[in-house]
């Protein structure tokens, strides 16, 4: 008997959802957009059973590729869980992907020139375009790269860019990841599973490929071996495989074919880093280190890592080693300097921001002042000295005699205080396990890019983060997030 | 090749190694037992089978009674017990994670995907599934790590270190085997049941040990003990051979070495020297006193272990 | 004009063989106006040859690195140097008219941002924010100096054995003790607090008189006074410093200056570690 498709419940549906919420998928009206009109009646045609096969080849494939992370407890062993993966892709039309790939190379060469300002001349400083205390009151103010220059001038060899898209349809960067990024591994192994359960879709589309990206990132890191070095011996430093990105360590090691080593495999004489091989001491003259800025040189920062290798901070101020990404990248990606970032592209390009930095208003400014105290239910207020969330004030979430409070707070200490209205992410349809359908869910995108002697890479593709908690706005892996394929589209 | 890396990778080989023989024994003791000559008792294959892993004294230290669920989980799951499959595998793979960009993709998925079996199956699975369901999966799955280790990975210093490791543990675990096995035959009573019993444990070091098929082809004859011993230790055309070991443990160290003048005492010596005396010992030699034989085998092995380690694997 | 020689030792004793050590020493003494290194002559117990670099404030740094297996380390240095007084003991500052105009632009708190800082080591938290005096304007820099640092001596009582080389200025003012780096630490926070320049200095103090002086290596700030320069005060001692002052290294705080740093790898936490510094004119 044939099974009449209509009476079937389809697991993607269009959930018509209030004012505020962009969804990427459908238009207001419940239209489908363009570039998921091929995509989604390849969802709706499945039935609920298949589906669950396509989901559950994919959690092996994961599973038995060691994509793993490990919850540990006070036993020996911890439990191992995969990082939720939903099938539906996140796909980028090609016209929008131009605007965030331009944007975040214009961003990223701006960024660099700010780093190699800050520790050379200091001129945006005098200029005083960026507020001196900012810069020196910031924990990854690294003093040991005062006057150092890298090589190439290149101090941010790997980003990770976190960009959402909020209700308005318009991409917004809400941070500029400069120390050690992680997910890339996971851009790469998610295209590869969904190309094995779902190459049927592939053909519908033309999406542009990611997996050139170890090749990029090989020929960044060649590209800035110390001077007078003809092949380079590079390595991947990793914390160990206790490391939650243990996996991407190893992962990116090996598809470079590039030693992965720990920090007691390598030491260092007489300014030069050298790792420990089975026939005695080699030279190694680039590190793509995963570890953190703290933990590198036990004999200059932290004296109780034993994740790093001492003496370290020496040859690389000597030119005889490149650390990727440089020391001291910190300084330029934190909270309350991201809100200088259009200005900085403006002071040392001379150009208009391309992607846009969510508005800040600070309380310094007499006019902004008058708009924050105006506008306090609409706005998130933080101090600018605090991290971690302390002190911040989510307005709409307030009653009216808190917003009074908080309003004598900002009055007594203007400088202290910044606002941003409160950004709403995307929604995209997202397949929840207990309901055995799809659901909106809000996502995110992290972008990487490369930055080598004479090149810039963009990843045409990127990581999107769901929140997999309805309602909630944080994406991260730690709290409970999952992630997507980005299929970023040659043409429209 | 980092010398952090030669020791995950050396030791990653021995764990399988190890586990793949201890499960063989305990699988064709186990089955064996069963239709067993009425005077071959439970218990004393219980033991054998925990002599041979080298587990007896813990095990007795822990339980009240040699029982054979008890047995299985001792040797087979206990997270603890680090003669365990479990743990082994566990280790195997722990090393294998640390050296995951030095070895293929495959062989790294498979040592996975073995790890997430035995980590997952409790005694309960073992119970419904029975006996033969779970080391046969246990010895499949070591079949597919030699074979990709065979066939996937470059024939470097990675190549030989693995195969060092693969090949110190078996002669380890081979001779192990033997002395468990002559031990056993020692305590067989004289009497006229004798020369059935005898060919029961010899049969059963043969199937043990992967050879019985091997052995048959070679001599066309019944199975006796001078013959076993000789094919388990000097026959060179027997990959379990004891010979056959130490001539790919050479090889590998050759391979490896750098050094150009063979000092004394060093561990290119140390294995040029336990091969020229092994390949030159007749089975008379070895049947005089055979205990003692393979104990001073085992040490030397250990010796030789002991300066590989020395010498390439510390860091 | 003094002619010294300087022998500095250092011996570290540990209960468990190390393996593989590197050790950092900033012993030596720089070379400045006043001073010149005439000649130096190092050795160690392990026959290691020392490897000298520069750190990033351009001072020299003796590394040693070994792989062999110790459980004992000698090191010691003898060193000659070439003091005369930088300034006169006799001159007295006068202060110039623009001092406070000075202290107060923005370019100048740039080009010495690092001294004007706060660090860990040289944080006064607000609980002791009020025992900070604050500079009258157009009072004189080196007045003002002088007045911390009787201030200071009455805050804090030189004390050895009551801090360790982690204590920080706050912890200072709640002991109300220290030896000389403890002072110096706190006497850098007031500085700095007061918009004044100050750098950390680690050297040599020749002692004839008996003052306050460590075993090992002293340590006393240096501040920043408008028209003319860096000028060395040292606050245990309540003193300008003189030709009895050999300069090692400056830095912001004691981190950048520490006499030994070293990381080695074995299975004891303990190790004993004693210095040993003599000073002669020649």
């Amino acid at each position: 008997m044939a099974v009449d498709k209509t009476l079937m419940k389809r697991i993607v549906e269009h959930v018509p959802l209030g004012e505020g919420f962009f969804d990427e998928i459908w238009d207001t009206n419940g239209k489908l957009r363009p570039h998921y009109r091929k995509l989604i009646p390849l969802f709706q045609e499945v039935e609920v059973e298949e589906f669950r096969q396509w989901d559950e080849l994919a959690k092996i494939t994961f599973f038995n590729q060691g994509v793993t992370f490990n919850v540990y407890s006070d036993k020996s062993k911890g439990v191992e869980r995969i990082f939720p993966f939903d099938l539906l892709p996140r796909i980028i039309p090609s016209k929008e992907w131009e605007i965030i790939e331009k944007g975040i190379i214009q961003r990223n060469h701006a960024i660099n020139l700010f780093l190699y300002d800050l520790y050379h001349d200091k001129k945006i400083i005098r200029d005083k375009v960026v507020p001196a205390d900012l810069i020196f009151s910031s924990a990854f103010y690294n003093r040991e790269m005062i006057g150092l220059t890298p090589p190439a001038n290149v101090y941010i060899h790997v980003t990770g860019t976190d960009i959402i898209k909020h209700s308005d349809g318009r991409y917004y960067v809400l941070e500029d990841n400069l120390r050690c990024p992680s997910g890339v591994s996971y851009v790469l192994s998610n295209r590869d599973i969904m190309k094995k359960v779902l190459h049927h879709a592939f053909s519908k589309y033309h999406v542009k490929t990611v997996t050139q990206y170890p090749e990029k990132l090989l020929s960044t890191i060649l590209s800035v071996a110390p001077k007078g070095v003809d092949k380079p011996n590079c390595v991947v430093l990793t914390p160990g495989i206790y490391n939650s990105a243990y996996f991407e360590h190893s992962f990116l090691a090996q598809v470079m074919g590039l030693t992965l080593v720990e920090g007691r495999d390598l030491f260092v004489d007489k300014n030069f880093v050298y790792m420990k091989t089975i026939h005695g001491p080699k030279r190694v003259d680039v590190i793509y280190r995963r570890i953190d800025d703290d933990f590198l040189d036990p004999l200059v920062f932290r004296p109780e890592s034993v994740l790093g290798i001492p003496g370290i901070m020496g040859a690389y101020r000597a030119g005889n080693v490149t650390l990727i990404n440089a020391p001291g990248t910190g300084v330029a990606d934190d909270k309350a300097v991201y809100t200088y970032v259009p200005e900085i592209i403006k002071y040392y390009l001379d150009e208009d921001p391309i992607l846009l930095n969510v508005p800040t208003y600070r309380c310094e400014r007499a006019d902004e002042l008058q708009y924050v105290l105006e506008h306090m239910h609409e706005l998130v207020v933080k101090p600018v000295d605090e991290s971690g969330g302390y002190g911040v004030f989510i307005g709409n979430r307030k009653t009216k005699a808190e917003i009074e409070e908080y309003k004598k707070l900002i009055l007594d200490n203007p400088r202290k205080y910044i606002a941003q209205p409160i950004m709403s992410l995307s929604v995209q349809s997202t397949f929840i396990d207990n309901d055995n359908s799809y659901d909106p869910r809000h996502i995110d995108l992290r972008a990487f890019a490369l930055m080598g002697k004479d090149n810039t890479y963009v990843l045409e593709g990127g990581l999107t983060r769901v929140a997999l908690t309805k309602g909630n706005l944080i994406v991260n892996s730690s709290q409970g997030g999952g992630s997507k394929d980005t299929w970023v589209l040659e043409h429209e | 090749m980092l010398a952090r890396i030669a020791n995950n990778l050396f030791w990653m080989a021995r764990y399988l190694e190890r586990s793949e023989h201890i499960t063989r024994y305990a699988q064709v003791h186990y089955f064996s037992s069963i239709d067993a000559p009425l005077s071959i008792k439970r218990e004393s294959v219980l033991e054998s089978v925990l002599q041979m892993a080298g587990a007896y004294t813990d095990y007795v230290n822990k339980h009240d009674e040699l029982e054979e669920t008890q047995v299985v989980k001792f040797i087979g799951l206990d997270d603890l017990n680090p003669i365990s499959v479990r743990y082994s595998i566990s280790r195997a793979r722990e090393n294998a994670r640390g050296a995951r960009d030095s070895i293929s993709t495959e062989l790294w998925e498979t040592i996975n995907t073995y790890y997430h079996y035995t980590n997952s199956i409790q005694a309960e699975d073992i119970a419904e599934q029975g006996m033969y369901e779970y080391t046969h999966r246990i010895l499949q799955y070591s079949s597919i790590v030699n074979g990709y280790i065979d066939q996937s990975l470059l024939r470097d210093e990675t190549w030989s270190i693995i195969h060092l490791g693969q090949h110190i543990e078996r002669a380890v675990q081979i001779m192990r085997m033997i002395v468990t096995k002559l031990m056993d035959l020692n305590r067989i009573p004289n009497n006229h049941w004798a020369s059935t019993l005898q060919l029961f444990e010899i049969v059963n070091l043969l199937k043990s040990t992967e050879t019985y098929d091997m052995s048959k082809i070679f001599y066309k004859d019944v199975p006796n003990a001078t013959y076993t011993l000789a094919f388990l230790t000097l026959n060179a055309q027997c990959p379990k051979s004891i010979v056959y070991n130490l001539q790919q443990i050479k090889d590998c160290i050759d391979f490896i070495s750098d050094d150009k003048n063979v000092k004394e005492g060093s561990l290119e010596f140390q294995a040029n020297k336990m091969l020229a005396t092994l390949s030159f010992t007749t089975i008379e030699e070895v049947a005089k006193n055979p205990l003692a034989f393979y104990y001073e085998c085992l040490n030397q092995l250990y010796k030789l272990s002991d300066l590989l380690e020395k010498k390439y694997l510390t860091y | 004009m003094n002619e010294y020689v300087i022998t500095y030792q250092a011996q570290n004793h540990y209960p468990e063989v190390v393996t593989e050590g590197i050790f950092d020493f900033m012993v030596l003494p720089c070379n400045d106006d006043s001073q010149v290194v005439t000649a130096t002559e190092f050795s160690n117990s392990l026959e290691e040859q020392a490897f000298q670099f520069k750190n990033v404030y351009g001072f020299d740094v003796t590394r040693l690195r070994t792989d062999k297996k110790f459980d004992a380390l000698d090191f010691s240095v003898k060193i000659k140097v070439r003091k005369r007084n930088a300034i006169s003991n006799h001159t007295k500052l006068t202060a110039s008219p623009d001092e406070d105009d000075m202290l107060s632009q923005p370019d100048f708190q740039l080009d010495h941002h690092l001294y004007l800082t706060k660090t860990t080591y040289t944080n006064i938290t607000n609980g002791h924010r009020s025992l900070i005096p604050i500079k009258e304007k157009g009072m004189p820099i080196s007045t003002f100096i002088h007045e911390l640092m009787d201030h200071i001596q009455d805050l804090v009582q030189y004390q050895k054995g009551v801090t360790t080389v982690q204590t920080t200025a706050d912890q200072v003012l709640d002991i109300k003790g220290g030896v000389c780096q403890d002072f110096t630490h706190v006497f850098l926070a007031m500085c700095r607090y007061n918009g004044i320049p100050a750098r950390y200095v680690s050297g040599y103090l020749n002692n004839p008189h008996g003052n306050h002086d460590d075993e090992s290596m002293h340590a006393w700030l240096e501040a920043l006074i408008p028209g003319y320069g860096w000028v060395g005060y040292d606050a245990a001692n309540r003193c300008k410093t003189d030709i009895n002052y050999i300069k090692v290294a400056h830095g912001v705080d004691y981190r950048d200056c520490a006499p030994l740093k070293g990381v080695i790898k074995t299975n004891s936490l303990d190790q004993k570690t004693e210095h040993n510094v003599t000073i002669t004119i020649q």
